[in-house]
């Protein structure tokens, strides 16, 4: 039953999606005015040389809390592969109703029950981008992000926003010395403290609020 | 070995059947040795010629009704189509416009290969699909069903391994598959749906009973299980005449709401009324003898067992509740008198209770004493050679206690809710007639049987003496409780 080749075809697969949506958006680059980042597309690859150990890659999807987060799955393939279903968790912290804030566990039917052997590991990628789009606090896997999200749908939006700031950003240095500049210190001091610090965000901010 | 033996038990349990009590069709069958999936598809082949649709069509069907032939002739016809496709026998089109990923392993989708292995279909690797046209190849299909079938029971509502896709594996599919081990373990599942969907289908309640009971109506009535238990079909728990279900389920959580309170106030043991030792009742009947002074006394009056007599006016004479008599007399303030119907009512209840509790705790006793008298019936045959046939009263008399037990402990549930003073009365009669037959047959029936095994005793008569006294016993016991 364990059965390496369908889950090397799969990775393969994968692999090839992820080259095609950087050719694509690199011809977009030529072209600075459709300049879009690939929000739909899923990206998989192994890690070490464990084939059934994977980090995928989903982005946040456009016009939700999420959008421009990059957001890394730890996958384990079970030994039962593909008759039971991967398991899936977030490595990336992220602030929704059906994925636990601290763990990072997963409430998705098709990880679970309504999981089938004709799925795949892209399938479910898919599967949960479209869970960031439309979460169900009805199901909820973290009560406290579900009750926020029913009682008080603004803050839910703010701290969802705000974790993906945070933990699902790759920031530029120019994104940190504007978020230091915001606080009220001038520019050229704020470079010069991100500098130092080796673009230590928080040491540099220690050491401006310090010095 | 083990169906072999569940079927000698049958056997041996069918000779000493009640047949003149429980003459309404019912049919008790062990699930899983007495051919079940053989009734089950007995009826599917009836529906087979009633629809001209396949036996795996049709099973599907009666599970969906719920083997409920009416409610299946009434709905089927006039909505043949919706409902196959509900069931899952019908694959439904309409999945292909809303999710097109549903068509993919479809013949002229898949590109030849299977969507589970990503193997090649070859003259090796064959394809199969059901009517819904999903192929995967043969060992998917087989590794499929098994991971399915070790899953668990809902095995049975596996559907077709293509994502979204309605349509149910038929049970062919699983014999075609599923090898020795799991096909066992799928003939469970098969068995258990029918016993589960099937509202003429009861599992029979006491523990360790693997047997259940098909009765066609499902009305208020005890049925009796191979086992020689009896419950109610109704509601499934243990017989409980004269109450309805609904008086028993009430007056069940009254007693787990207050169960506490009532345990506090009555531990498990009583003082001897004479030497103030504590005793605990270990054993059926009512006539304790202390073993510290050896005071004999009733454990419900604690009064004197000699006042107990016939003479007296019948032995349980003091299971007679007259409520406390309210003190007219003496002007009581509102407050007092609330309290004091409060109490009034507790003291009620708790008498109602403790008899109840009585016959319970009497009524597992003597379930315990059920084997060890089957263990003399084997030594009296052994030892002494009477026929099996002239210790079968033994067995009978054990059973009726049981049943006369189970009817008294409800009496008492149908006496705390009965309001009218007349039928109460009448009532009371009654029970305290069918207390009294029962008591006596449950102390002669626990007297130690050792005396008549004793080989160098050549007389008999001193046996058939005990075996005529219990036989009358036993029939007038049992003449008192079907006519109460």
């Amino acid at each position: 039953m364990v059965d390496n080749g369908r889950i090397m075809k799969e990775l393969k697969e994968l692999q090839e999606a992820t080259k095609n949506v950087i050719t694509t958006s690199y011809q977009q680059q030529s072209n600075p005015i459709t300049l879009q980042s690939p929000t739909q597309q899923v990206q998989a690859s192994i890690v070490g040389d464990n084939l059934r150990h994977w980090t995928g890659t989903i982005f946040g999807p456009k016009d939700t809390c999420f959008e421009g987060g990059i957001f890394k799955i730890d996958i384990e393939i079970p030994g039962e592969y593909p008759f039971k279903p991967p398991k899936m968790r977030f490595i990336t912290k992220i602030w929704h109703p059906n994925i636990s804030s601290q763990t990072g566990a997963i409430c998705l039917d098709i990880l679970k029950n309504e999981w089938t052997p004709a799925l795949t590991i892209r399938t479910a990628l898919i599967s949960l981008q479209a869970l960031l789009c439309a979460p169900e606090p009805d199901d909820p896997q973290d009560a406290e992000v579900a009750r926020q999200y029913k009682s008080d749908k603004k803050l839910y939006e703010y701290t969802a926003k705000m974790w993906t700031e945070n933990f699902a950003k790759e920031q530029t240095v120019d994104d940190k010395v504007k978020k230091l500049m915001e606080m009220g210190f001038p520019e050229d001091i704020c470079k010069e403290a991100l500098e130092r610090y080796d673009n230590d965000e928080n040491l540099a901010l220690n050491f401006l609020l310090g010095g | 070995m083990q169906s072999q033996h569940s079927n000698n038990y049958e056997d041996d349990q069918d000779d000493y059947g009640w047949p003149d009590e429980e003459d309404k069709e019912q049919v008790s069958y062990h699930h899983q040795f007495d051919n079940d999936e053989k009734r089950q598809l007995e009826k599917v082949q009836k529906l087979v010629e009633l629809l001209g649709c396949s036996q795996d069509q049709g099973i599907a069907i009666m599970r969906f009704f719920k083997w409920n032939m009416d409610k299946l002739q009434n709905e089927w016809f006039s909505n043949e189509r919706r409902l196959g496709i509900k069931m899952g026998i019908e694959f439904d089109n309409d999945l292909s416009k809303k999710f097109p990923l549903t068509m993919q392993s479809l013949a002229h989708n898949n590109q030849g290969y299977c969507m589970i292995c990503y193997g090649q279909f070859s003259q090796k690797n064959k394809q199969d699909n059901m009517s819904c046209g999903h192929q995967f190849c043969q060992e998917d299909w087989r590794s499929y069903l098994s991971q399915k079938v070790n899953e668990g029971f809902q095995a049975v509502q596996s559907k077709c391994p293509q994502h979204l896709c309605n349509m149910v594996v038929p049970h062919s599919y699983f014999v075609k598959y599923l090898q020795k081990e799991d096909m066992k373990t799928y003939m469970k599942w098969f068995c258990k749906a029918y016993t589960d969907d099937n509202k003429n289908v009861r599992w029979c309640p006491y523990s360790g009973c693997d047997y259940c009971v098909e009765y066609q109506d499902y009305g208020e009535s005890d049925v009796s299980c191979k086992c020689g238990n009896s419950f109610c079909f109704k509601c499934g728990s243990e017989s409980h005449r004269p109450c309805d279900c609904k008086q028993t389920e009430t007056w069940k959580n009254k007693n787990s709401a207050e169960s506490e309170n009532i345990t506090w106030i009555m531990a498990n043991t009583k003082q001897c009324p004479e030497c103030r030792k504590p005793i605990e009742k270990n054993q059926g009947c009512n006539h304790m003898t202390c073993k510290m002074c050896s005071y004999e006394f009733c454990w419900l009056c604690q009064g004197k067992w000699s006042e107990h007599g016939q003479k007296t006016g019948g032995y349980y004479n003091c299971n007679k509740y007259e409520e406390l008599k309210s003190k007219g007399d003496v002007k009581i303030s509102k407050d007092e008198t609330s309290r004091q119907a409060a109490k009034n009512e507790l003291d009620r209840y708790m008498f109602y209770f403790e008899r109840f509790n009585n016959h319970d705790k009497a009524e597992k006793h003597a379930r315990s004493l059920r084997p060890v008298i089957k263990a003399k019936i084997q030594l009296l045959h052994e030892i002494k050679k009477y026929p099996p046939s002239e210790l079968d009263f033994l067995d009978e008399a054990i059973n009726e206690v049981i049943k006369c037990r189970q009817v008294l402990k409800y009496t008492y549930v149908y006496g705390y809710y009965l309001k009218n003073q007349k039928e109460l009365n009448l009532f009371q009669f009654l029970q305290e007639d069918l207390e009294k037959n029962c008591d006596y047959l449950h102390e002669l029936i626990e007297k130690p049987l050792d005396p008549y095994l004793d080989t160098n005793i050549v007389d008999r008569s001193t046996f058939y003496h005990f075996k005529g006294q219990l036989i009358n016993y036993y029939q007038v016991t049992r003449k008192v409780r079907l006519s109460s």
